[in-house]
């Protein structure tokens, strides 16, 4: 690659004129070697030329810093929130204010926090062991105001897809009405399931999290409602957020940091997986 | 969660570097986010990773690292998740990809791989030569070599490739000598 030509004359050191090159030399050697290269033309040019190298790179890739990430290269929750935010979903209020501060200011909060998170979890699990326990007439599946039916889906498609981002559940406490589910085993498609969670809108949702090898994250959304108390099974479908269905009145949503074809296949195992799981609930 | 937070405010820049090393080759966008994010995937096992600067240097010598695995022959390409990464694509120079055919995109892609990750290194990424030299795990009298061969095979290359479209002139170089 080499043009054959003596890089520069022997006035120079290698170094140092890379350093005066890259900027690295201290002002006063700066000023130094510019006077100097005044009575060395090829060196001079050498030195320009390599100085307009450095420009034409890093005005050529300059854009791509400020590119918006994929999700697939964000690895905490704001970051993937704007990584969303960027490719154009909508946030709700309590998302967008994840990227306006931290939600801890100190290691010893962050600790509390996990705390009062798990003990959240501990009371949800109780009471839904509990639920599960006790006998209580058969549960109708919630009817859903017609008007509202359509936004279910979208509602709880959006709602997980925002959970997973902020899965640590912090200030999140117990809901009564959360549906009655084995916890699916998704091994098969190389995730294990880390933690589950609430969401306490109506109709209150069970968050169920899971993390494969690669860090890449999934989450499901399980109500114990749909559209028009539709109890039939339906086909999943991908919506803006994520795949949504319903099976056994119970609207499903599966939300992840994937692509879609993989959404579509773990959806798939789900619906498998969730076959023998009954209708009593 | 810090490594986390470190590693996602350090992604964009070295996304603009994978891009970089990357360019010219076909598919290079989606290969360097591919290469980012095995590079990521790795990074998360650091341990003891100490200041920002030395996280910053290991995860540039991570990502030069593996993609020279994956030149050498795709032995190590199971390490990236996504199958479709353009392993065959890496070890030689290809043709430019016709949505990307500026000028330097082809020198870069035309100059030996140590070369071409030397001068990102401190071209792009503004590294001094001791962290550039740590990064790439030679000594800095060799990195100056380097250097310099990388800068001289640039400047032949932009000199002597003819002008690809009327607004790619060749404004930059034009006191250069023309070699033969």
């Amino acid at each position: 690659m080499s043009t054959g030509n003596a890089p520069f004359s022997s006035s120079f050191s290698e170094a140092d004129l890379h350093n005066f090159v890259d900027g690295r030399l201290e002002p006063s050697r700066q000023a130094e070697m510019t006077r100097r290269l005044k009575s060395h033309p090829a060196d001079r040019a050498r030195t320009s030329a390599w100085r307009e190298q450095n420009e034409l790179i890093r005005a050529t890739f300059s854009e791509v810093e400020g590119e918006p990430l994929p999700v697939s290269l964000c690895l905490t929750a704001p970051a993937l929130l704007r990584c969303v935010a960027s490719d154009g979903l909508p946030l709700s209020g309590q998302a967008a204010s994840l990227l306006e501060k931290p939600r801890f200011a100190s290691e010893s909060r962050r600790r509390r926090a996990r705390f009062l998170a798990l003990s959240a979890l501990m009371i949800c699990a109780g009471l839904a062991s509990a639920w599960i326990l006790v006998p209580h007439p058969p549960t109708t599946a919630k009817v859903v105001p017609p008007s509202t039916a359509a936004t279910l889906e979208g509602s709880l498609a959006g709602r997980t897809a925002e959970a997973m981002a902020g899965a640590d559940a912090v200030g999140r406490r117990p809901v009564l009405g959360l549906p009655a589910i084995t916890i699916p085993d998704l091994t098969v498609a190389g995730f294990t399931f880390t933690g589950a969670s609430t969401d306490q809108a109506d109709p209150p949702a069970l968050l169920l999290f899971y993390e494969d090898r690669t860090a890449q994250r999934i989450a499901i959304g399980i109500t114990n409602a749909s559209p028009a108390g539709q109890a039939a099974a339906s086909e999943p479908v991908l919506s803006e957020h994520a795949v949504t269905w319903h099976k056994y009145g119970k609207t499903f949503a599966l939300a992840g940091t994937i692509g879609q074809r993989r959404l579509n296949e773990i959806a798939a195992t789900l619906l498998a997986s969730l076959g023998g799981t009954g209708k009593a609930d | 969660m810090k490594l986390r937070e470190d590693l996602n405010a350090m992604t964009p820049r070295l996304r603009r570097y994978a891009r970089a090393l990357m360019s010219g080759h076909p598919g290079g966008s989606d290969g360097a986010d591919d290469l980012v994010r095995a590079t990521l995937t790795r990074a998360l096992g650091f341990r003891n990773h100490g200041t920002h600067a030395d996280l910053m240097v290991r995860l540039y010598a991570t990502l030069i690292q593996m993609n020279r695995d994956v030149i050498a022959g795709g032995s190590k390409a199971a390490a990236f998740a996504k199958p479709s990464f353009p392993v065959h694509a890496l070890g030689a120079p290809a043709a430019p990809v016709a949505a990307r055919p500026g000028k330097l995109a082809t020198s870069l892609m035309n100059l030996a791989l140590e070369e071409r990750e030397a001068l990102l290194l401190v071209a792009l990424d503004n590294f001094d030569h001791a962290e550039a030299a740590r990064i790439l795990r030679i000594s800095r009298a060799a990195f100056l070599n380097r250097l310099t061969r990388a800068r001289l095979a640039l400047e032949s290359q932009l000199r002597t490739q003819p002008a690809r479209a009327p607004d790619d002139h060749d404004r930059h170089h034009s006191h250069l000598r023309l070699v033969k």
